[in-house]
């Protein structure tokens, strides 16, 4: 009887029905929606949407403040209130207060919680524009500046925010002692900060530096709370956060998510336009790639949309109908570091040499299957351009006359054909996975060329590369470098000034000094232009340096159809986070 | 037996220390340093001098000689004190005590699931062997065996989007709180988590079944004129499971050790996932927690495991 029960047909559908109720079960609700809009605003005649993607970045790097613009962004036509909006980052904030944090992961979640003096206008990102400043004016030729902030701006614990408070800010930006890895990039301008009255503070700067402005745009540049500091308050947790931006914390559980929900007081009146925003924490992009696709996500908790091209292009084809990838313009340059203090790289010969042989053109196909463009010491928008650099040897095709011209210069050196060539760890970090590949590209490259087979990679893990790049235990690496600001000077102080991150093995050289020195305090953008250009050709060509320059990528931005007042990507991967421009359509 | 239980548990004393020596020890081995990391952000961009970085290490202890770095631990550990997570500088028994119960449901459903549908499949398997039926369970069990939790973690996740349109809720649904959300972010890790299992149970099943089936108490009670379910569940698969009450022991630390996986892929914020951040930050207090609260489960299943072994067994007695 029981030998007739198990093989009768109720029996072998047992296991699939079980299967099949816990499916239903689990199916029962669905939780991809987020919650609907409820209200449109009050109609409210302000800032004008620019139509179109393309983002052109200002011809000449902005030393003066003529181009900015103090208006706040108003309400624009047709947004509407209401909905909470569900964002993908890939991995969780490694700090919650602004001026440590140091990646545009933590400063994604930082940036919505507080102001700056200045902002991207994310309507038109070309553009500079107040956030906390009414007004300001560059006075004493260039030496100072003066910001007005606006009346009544509270802190979410009902004080004011004064001008008390962005003195302190500024200070605490530039302390010698404390761990500033992006907010402290004004140390080199910042000479102190004065309050003039409770809504007008001066900064005074070393020299009449071009770069200062456009950097107290950056989300880095925050202002915190100096009642709140001074009472001992540690505002690098997250429950301690007093801010006044739009977006207050509520929760963060670990390896999950957070959440914010609007600031109802916030000084700009009419905005934010969600009722808040929930981010998830999501490591694994495939699973991004599909909660998007499920439309559980609606955008990426910028700018850590952690996808290689071919993704963005797979969520560009397989999701065409519900979401659009915005790209930004270049605004990560890759590179191969070399430390200059190893034998043979020692030799500028032999560096030379590298330059030379490298077929750039590959690498661009290989990483960025052609929406790469060309690397170049200055950003494409201030660059001496793609047309002048592949004239430039190293760039040029064909490539016969600059590999022997290699060849020619290591054999000077003492490996000709790369014989007695020593051992070279080129060192590729798995926190980006083209890291492995462009070595691998490179090695073969050298091989061909110049005959150098002496080149072993070591895939590492992000947090033991450090550790090699920190005890000089490596020759070569490629490196990636995001942009936190437009102006030229970002670029040259995070890769090639004598203490810059990723000049590891401490390069200088008399002659760039010399032209830095000369363009930061240059007050004429034209000038200053020019200044930049000659010291981008030096670099390309003479010096010789530490970095062989092979790549400009670009990121994208993953925004839903759902998503309304989305009218351009930003110019940098590192800013306009704040997401108080953008509403739920439906 | 009371003395047997007695022992064990005194015997999980110094295993335990082990442990707490070799998680200490291999976690350093590793290259990295936290202080750097904390200092250089997760992409390395950070600027900062040797004096910072030597009063990072200074701040985190990383400076002090490695014996008394343990010595310090330990001391911490008898007092009660887990200490704080290098990178996010929160409690580490915080951090345990939120991820910790999500990854005991989690195994715990995987390990019911296993049994529930690996026991009635080896039955099966075993009473209807050499049919289509056996067959099947065969092909199911081998592809459980052979085919890597992860693989069919992330094709389970592109079924359900591309068939259904549809995947688990987003954040951790506590399950107290949100019952049926919380079902529904957790059936299918735990189903993935449990397919291995649930093979090699329902592999170790069949083969037990088809050992005492042609045993003689069975062929008795089939004689005695009982019915085919009391003979097989009653006479038959009492005998049968305790190979499997014994494997599953060690199907609990493969369990534990799949978590690592399967709770990133499904963003199930439990241990294992936690395990897998503080190894990429080096926050060590946090790792090294982590490893001794997952074996002292281990050891302690294990133990439970003997106990009922003895208790199913009668002709096992420890003493």
């Amino acid at each position: 009887m029981a030998h007739r029960w198990f093989g009768s047909p109720k029996s072998i559908i047992f296991a699939p029905l079980l299967l099949a109720l816990l499916f239903i079960i689990a199916c029962g609700g669905s939780a991809t929606a987020p919650p609907p809009p409820t209200s449109k605003p009050a109609a409210a005649p302000a800032a004008t949407q620019p139509s179109g993607e393309a983002v052109t970045s200002a011809p000449v790097p902005t030393a003066q403040p003529a181009a900015a613009s103090p208006e706040l962004i108003g309400v624009a036509p047709g947004g509407k209130y209401g909905g909470v909006l569900q964002a993908y980052q890939n991995t969780q904030p490694e700090d919650w207060d602004p001026h440590p944090c140091g990646s545009g992961n933590c400063m994604s979640a930082i940036s919505k919680m507080y102001n700056q003096l200045l902002k991207r206008n994310p309507l038109k990102p070309d553009e500079m524009i107040g956030d906390l400043a009414q007004s300001w004016e560059a006075t004493e030729g260039g030496n100072a500046y003066i910001f007005r902030i606006h009346d009544g701006i509270q802190w979410w614990d009902g004080e004011p925010l004064t001008a008390e408070d962005v003195a302190f800010s500024i200070h605490r930006m530039i302390d010698p002692q404390a761990r500033r890895p992006r907010s402290g990039f004004i140390r080199n301008y910042v000479e102190k900060a004065e309050v003039l009255d409770p809504t007008t503070v001066k900064v005074s700067l070393k020299f009449p530096a071009a770069a200062f402005f456009s950097y107290m745009g950056s989300d880095y540049m925050s202002i915190v709370p100096k009642h709140v500091i001074e009472a001992g308050v540690d505002i690098n947790k997250f429950d301690n956060i007093v801010g006044s931006g739009p977006w207050k914390i509520t929760d963060f559980r670990q390896g999950s998510d957070y959440e914010f929900v609007k600031n109802e007081d916030y000084f700009k009146e009419g905005l934010p336009y969600f009722d808040g925003i929930k981010v998830f924490i999501i490591p694994d992009p495939g699973r991004a790639i599909a909660s998007f696709l499920a439309q559980q996500v609606l955008i990426c908790g910028f700018p850590y949309c952690n996808f290689i091209p071919e993704e963005f292009e797979q969520l560009e084809q397989q999701g065409s109908d519900i979401l659009k990838v915005w790209w930004e313009p270049p605004s990560i340059i890759g590179y191969l570091n070399l430390n200059v203090n190893h034998k043979p790289l020692d030799d500028p010969r032999v560096r030379r040499a590298i330059h030379l042989a490298i077929d750039r053109d590959e690498l661009l196909e290989a990483g960025g299957g052609g929406r790469w463009t060309i690397g170049s010491v200055l950003h494409p928008s201030f660059s001496i351009g793609e047309e002048e650099i592949r004239q430039l040897p190293g760039f040029r095709k064909p490539k016969d006359e600059d590999i022997a011209e290699a060849q020619r210069l290591l054999a000077e050196a003492g490996y000709p054909g790369g014989q007695g060539f020593p051992p070279l760890t080129a060192i590729a970090r798995t926190s980006v996975a083209f890291y492995a590949d462009a070595g691998a590209i490179i090695k073969q490259q050298l091989k061909d060329a110049l005959g150098i087979d002496t080149i072993t990679i070591q895939v590492m893990e992000s947090a033991a590369g450090m550790v090699a790049y920190r005890e000089d235990q490596w020759d070569m690496s490629p490196l990636l470098n995001g942009l936190i600001n437009t102006d030229p000077e970002d670029i040259l102080m995070q890769a090639y000034t004598p203490n810059a991150a990723w000049n590891f093995s401490r390069w200088t050289d008399p002659k760039f000094d010399e032209l830095f020195a000369k363009q930061t305090s240059e007050q004429d953008p034209a000038k200053r232009l020019e200044i930049l250009r000659e010291l981008e050709r030096y670099l390309l060509t003479d010096a010789n340096d530490h970095v062989v320059e092979l790549w400009w990528q670009n990121h994208a931005w993953v925004v839903s159809n759902q998503i309304g007042g989305m009218v351009a990507a930003p110019p940098l991967t590192n800013c306009c986070m704040k997401l108080e421009h953008l509403w739920l359509e439906r | 037996m009371h003395q047997y239980i007695i022992k064990r548990i005194l015997l999980l004393i110094p295993t335990l220390f082990l442990v707490t020596v070799i998680v200490f020890t291999l976690i350093r081995i590793i290259p990295g340093d936290p202080a750097l990391l904390v200092l250089a952000g997760p992409g390395g961009e950070g600027t900062f001098t040797e004096e910072q970085l030597q009063a990072m290490r200074h701040k985190l202890g990383t400076d002090q000689p490695l014996h008394i770095q343990y010595a310090t631990w330990i001391w911490g550990l008898l007092r009660g004190d887990l200490g704080n997570s290098i990178f996010y500088d929160r409690p580490v028994a915080a951090q345990l005590a939120e991820a910790l119960p999500v990854t005991l449901e989690l195994t715990i459903i995987g390990m019911l699931l296993s049994f529930l549908i690996a026991v009635p499949l080896g039955v099966i398997a075993a009473v209807k062997r050499d049919t289509i039926i056996d067959h099947l369970a065969s092909l199911i069990t081998f592809t459980g065996i052979g085919v890597p939790n992860f693989v069919v973690g992330v094709l389970v996740v592109y079924l359900l989007v591309s068939a259904f349109d549809w995947l688990p809720p987003l954040g951790y649904a506590d399950l107290w709180q949100e019952p049926l959300k919380n079902l529904q972010q957790m059936i299918f890790p735990a189903l993935v988590l449990a397919f291995y299992n649930l093979a090699f149970t329902a592999r170790v099943t069949r083969s037990s079944m088809l050992e005492v089936l042609w045993e003689d108490y069975v062929r008795t009670a089939r004689s005695k004129g009982l019915g085919e379910p009391v003979v097989i569940f009653l006479h038959a698969l009492k005998n049968a499971c305790l190979p499997v009450v014994t494997v599953s022991g060690w199907q609990l630390a493969r369990l534990m050790g799949g978590t690592v996986i399967i709770e990133t892929i499904f963003l199930v914020p439990g241990i294992g996932r936690l395990l897998v951040d503080s190894i990429f930050q080096r926050d060590y207090p946090l790792i090294q927690m982590e490893v001794l609260v997952i074996a002292a489960m281990i050891l302690f299943v294990n133990l439970i495991v003997d106990i009922t072994y003895g208790l199913l067994d009668p002709r096992i007695r420890y003493a």
